[in-house]
């Protein structure tokens, strides 16, 4: 048994009026107890929908084919009732916008408590209790008072600093935050990036770390991996990947970011870089992809997709190996 | 995937709300109305107004689907009635649409006191009952199909205008708009490149909705003796006519599948247009 | 700068209330230039006010004290009536690509509207008219190419144009209209991260070479330093430094300048946290202003 989250060659694809169109390629990873695996990658290259999948949320009309093991436990084995078991239960999930992923007009307190009770089945004193541990964890201070209040009367960071409590309440073995950071100030981030690595060290939880911003991604993983239209190009330990990239993609990716490695460090260096290009090897044009949503709507027209695709398949496959 | 046959090709040209064996039999039906509103009375088998034929006759046996208490074939009725309900119906929604949509842009773009203005006479027309309102108005200008209509136009803008009005406000807020604001475009310029275009989707479903409504409320004027008069055909008379004969079933269930099937067909056409008409929004 | 030559924009004391209970005061006193060919990078986060700023210099918020003014003539807010042909000489990208531009048009017309602006305001400038228009006229075709795109895109509408790919077709309407003074109001915060670089570039390079005044907004520093000759840093609706880019990133004097660029992750590997700010008592602290070189 390994410990933690495995997923094993998860491929994806949605069916739709032209048959299906693939999302996910033979996605493999390896979350270990007390370590951040990032998963880094731009819009529409499949990062959300792969944490989505690990809790059973996959898109509607979705064919999913692999393995994703938590603790040794085959989960696509599991289906309906028992899934409900383990979200939440026994994988946290932490959205990017906790304007939203909070319930609007139900205290902290109830939030905090309802899935505690169910989960658990504790008496309501005992969730209360456990809802203070959790929001002490977290950093959110007031006590009692605390439970008591609304979202709305938080601030954002405080906010994300509830939803972790919430994701964390029933004490799971792994926490899937996708961009937990992004909706947030830097001066917040860096607040939210310091709880997040004091958890995973204190608490030794396995945590899946999607983000499309490199710089977040190199402050708190431990291992990076970057995915490019639904496949992992490139997976290794965090230094190695942005000192020492493999794949030219990657390679690309730094190359267009401000102080990274072999990135814009200076003015002049903007001089050197093709306005007009994207961060892609494959030499598409103008290739910044469309939205993460459009992978299920609003893709552009579907013939160019498939011409845009048939150009990056050699490379890639030659650095896979 | 990349190269379609003509088959998958002409499928393609369909708008993708009737790309459905429901929306496409709509469709066709819709179609079908529209070719009966001009070719009507060529095709009917006998004359919709002469009382030749025996009385409550039941269908399938002089004609088709029988006759009515004064002996005309009411499927000949049916089909030249299509020209009056259906095209006084859609002369009602599209000119209410015209009318409503006009106020809607304008309170909805301009705000403060126009808006005031215009939503607070919308509301004082959508306190009165619809029928009774439009009955007086009918009443007062005297009994025409004309005026039935005209009646009818007063108490159906209303809708348009809100249902106008806060598709503006909503768009109003668009980037876009500012923009075209800050490139010098004019108040009307402004409506109506960037505005108008975005209403138009909604409001054709709801005018699509309407139509129905519309041969309906315009049947009941007729009924009332305020609309269509004797003896010419209309779908909503002839209903109300046979509220008098319960017994002789197919004098009002035929007419009433005509105004349903125009309904529901219209429905799917308002649907595929809002597509249509919505090349940026509209789901692929 | 020098101060000698006539600023092209200048704002003073403005202030900014937003009406609610309390009403908000988004602007406490801002003043500023800015000079012609210039690229001024306006840095701070959400709630600092600084798109606050961008309203204002476009006339679409009246700000309730101060003045603001475009080669010395007051800006007019905007109202129902047309904008003052002088004052679209202030253009304009916006945040969001989703709504930037019109979905239901195709990007060429909507380019052109930026076209007809600049020949109608070359038509009525006079001669010695500061923000008479200069430049060759060209045509959609020439503007998508220019940003980067093809010629034929003119037909499509903007939603088969990725996020990116829209902004620089709203670059290109904005330009068209060959403005002096053109505002980006976080133009690049939502593209994916190896085209914001690229798209800030661009946006700089066609401004600076039309002879336009470039006020990049956003609350991403990492970028802006790249592309501004000053940066103008914004916190609680106030100025809190300013000065030439490389002084204020290598030597901030502003406690809050220095949290700002000390909670900024490079991606480098290093697997550093950045330091989290104690607090914010400091930040009143008095502005910090770089001298020019």
């Amino acid at each position: 048994m390994t410990p933690g989250l495995r997923i094993d060659s998860l491929s994806l694809s949605i069916r739709g009026e032209d048959g299906l169109t693939p999302i996910l390629d033979r996605v493999s990873l390896q979350v270990g107890r007390g370590e951040v695996q990032g998963l880094a990658g731009e819009s529409g290259s499949g990062k959300t929908i792969t944490g989505l999948t690990v809790i059973g949320l996959e898109p509607p009309r979705a064919e999913v084919t692999g393995r994703i093991w938590l603790d040794g436990e085959d989960l696509m084995a599991i289906t309906g009732r028992s899934l409900n078991a383990i979200r939440g239960r026994r994988v946290g999930m932490v959205f990017q916008d906790p304007t939203t992923s909070l319930h609007p007009q139900l205290t902290v307190g109830a939030q905090l408590t309802d899935h505690v009770r169910y989960h658990l089945g504790v008496s309501r004193a005992e969730a209360l209790e456990r809802a203070q541990t959790a929001l002490d964890r977290v950093g959110v201070a007031g006590g009692r008072e605390t439970l008591r209040r609304y979202p709305h009367e938080f601030s954002g960071g405080q906010r994300q600093r509830i939803a972790i409590a919430i994701a964390l309440a029933c004490e799971p073995a792994v926490l899937i935050a996708d961009e937990p950071t992004t909706a947030l100030d830097v001066t917040v981030q860096a607040g939210v990036l310091a709880l997040i690595r004091s958890l995973v060290d204190s608490l030794g939880l396995a945590v899946l770390f999607i983000t499309h911003d490199l710089g977040v991604m190199s402050a708190v993983a431990d291992r990076v991996a970057i995915m490019r239209r639904g496949r992992i190009v490139e997976n290794g330990e965090r230094a190695q990947v942005f000192t020492a990239p493999a794949h030219p993609y990657t390679r690309e990716l730094l190359a267009s970011l401000p102080g990274a490695t072999g990135g814009l460090r200076s003015r002049a260096d903007l001089a050197g870089i093709d306005p007009f290009g994207s961060g892609d090897p494959t030499g598409d044009p103008t290739g910044d992809r469309p939205a993460d949503a459009a992978l299920v709507r609003d893709r552009p027209a579907d013939d160019d997709l498939a011409g845009r695709e048939s150009t990056g398949d050699g490379r890639e496959e030659a650095a896979d190996a | 995937m990349t190269r379609r046959s003509p088959t998958a090709r002409l499928w393609r040209a369909i708008p993708p709300g009737l790309r459905q064996p429901l929306g496409l039999a709509a469709g066709l039906i819709a179609l079908a109305w529209l070719v009966i509103c001009l070719i009507g009375p060529a095709i009917a088998p006998f004359d919709p107004l002469a009382q030749d034929l025996p009385r409550f006759s039941p269908p399938g046996e002089v004609s088709f689907l029988g006759t009515d208490e004064l002996g005309r074939d009411l499927f000949s009725r049916i089909l030249a009635g299509a020209r009056v309900t259906i095209g006084l119906a859609l002369v009602l929604v599209c000119l209410s649409m015209l009318i409503g949509s006009l106020l809607g842009l304008l309170a909805g773009f301009f705000g403060r006191w126009v808006d005031e203005a215009i939503m607070r006479f919308t509301d004082l027309v959508m306190a009165f009952p619809t029928v009774i309102l439009a009955m007086v108005t009918a009443a007062a200008l005297g009994a025409s199909l004309f005026n039935a209509v005209l009646a009818a136009l007063v108490v159906s803008w209303p809708q348009y205008a809100r249902v106008v009005r806060s598709i503006v406000l909503g768009l109003r807020g668009n980037d876009f708009v500012w923009s075209g604001r800050l490139l010098g475009f004019s108040a009307v310029r402004s409506i109506r490149v960037d505005i108008l275009p975005g209403t138009m989707g909604p409001t054709l479903v709801l005018a699509s909705l309407d139509i129905g409504t519309a041969a309906l409320l315009l049947s009941g004027l007729s009924f009332l003796g305020l609309g269509a008069r004797p003896p010419t055909p209309e779908w909503g008379s002839m209903v109300s006519a046979a509220v008098s004969h319960f017994d002789k079933w197919w004098l009002g269930v035929f007419p009433g599948l005509a105004i349903l099937t125009v309904v529901i067909s219209f429905n799917f056409i308002g649907d595929a247009l809002r597509d249509a008409l919505d090349p940026g929004v509209a789901p692929r | 700068m020098p101060s000698e030559r006539a600023p092209v924009i200048r704002a003073r004391d403005i202030e900014v209330v937003y009406p609610g209970h309390p009403p908000v005061r988004a602007v406490r006193g801002v003043s500023f230039d800015l000079f012609k060919g210039e690229v001024v990078g306006l840095v701070g986060e959400s709630g600092c006010g600084k798109s606050t700023i961008a309203k204002v210099l476009t006339g679409l918020v009246r700000p309730a004290g101060g003045a603001v003014e475009y080669h010395g003539q007051p800006i007019r807010p905007l109202g129902v009536r047309r904008r003052p042909l002088f004052q679209t000489g202030i253009q304009m990208v916006f945040q969001d690509p989703g709504s930037s531009l019109n979905p239901r048009r195709p990007v060429g017309p909507q380019i052109r509207d930026g076209l007809e602006l600049a020949l109608r305001r070359r038509r009525q400038a006079g001669p010695g008219d500061p923000a008479q228009p200069a430049g060759p006229t060209a045509n959609p075709g020439d503007w998508l190419e220019r940003v980067g795109l093809a010629a034929g895109d003119q037909t499509r509408y903007p939603g088969s144009f990725s996020g990116g790919q829209r902004q620089r077709v709203a670059t290109a309407r904005a330009l068209a209209a060959e403005p002096d003074v053109l505002i980006g109001d976080e133009p690049i915060s939502a593209l994916d991260a190896s085209t914001q670089a690229k798209v800030a570039y661009l946006m700089s390079k066609l401004a600076v070479s039309q002879g336009a005044v470039l006020l990049f907004i956003s609350h991403d520093l990492s970028v802006v330093r790249l592309i501004a000759d000053r940066l103008l840093v914004m916190w609680s609706g106030r100025i809190v430094e300013s000065g030439p880019t490389e002084a204020v990133w290598s030597n901030p004097g502003h406690p809050y300048t220095k949290v700002l660029l000390g909670a900024i992750p490079a991606p480098d590997g290093a697997g550093r946290l950045p330091a989290v700010p104690a607090g914010t008592a400091a930040f009143d602290a008095p502005p910090v202003i770089h001298d020019d070189p």
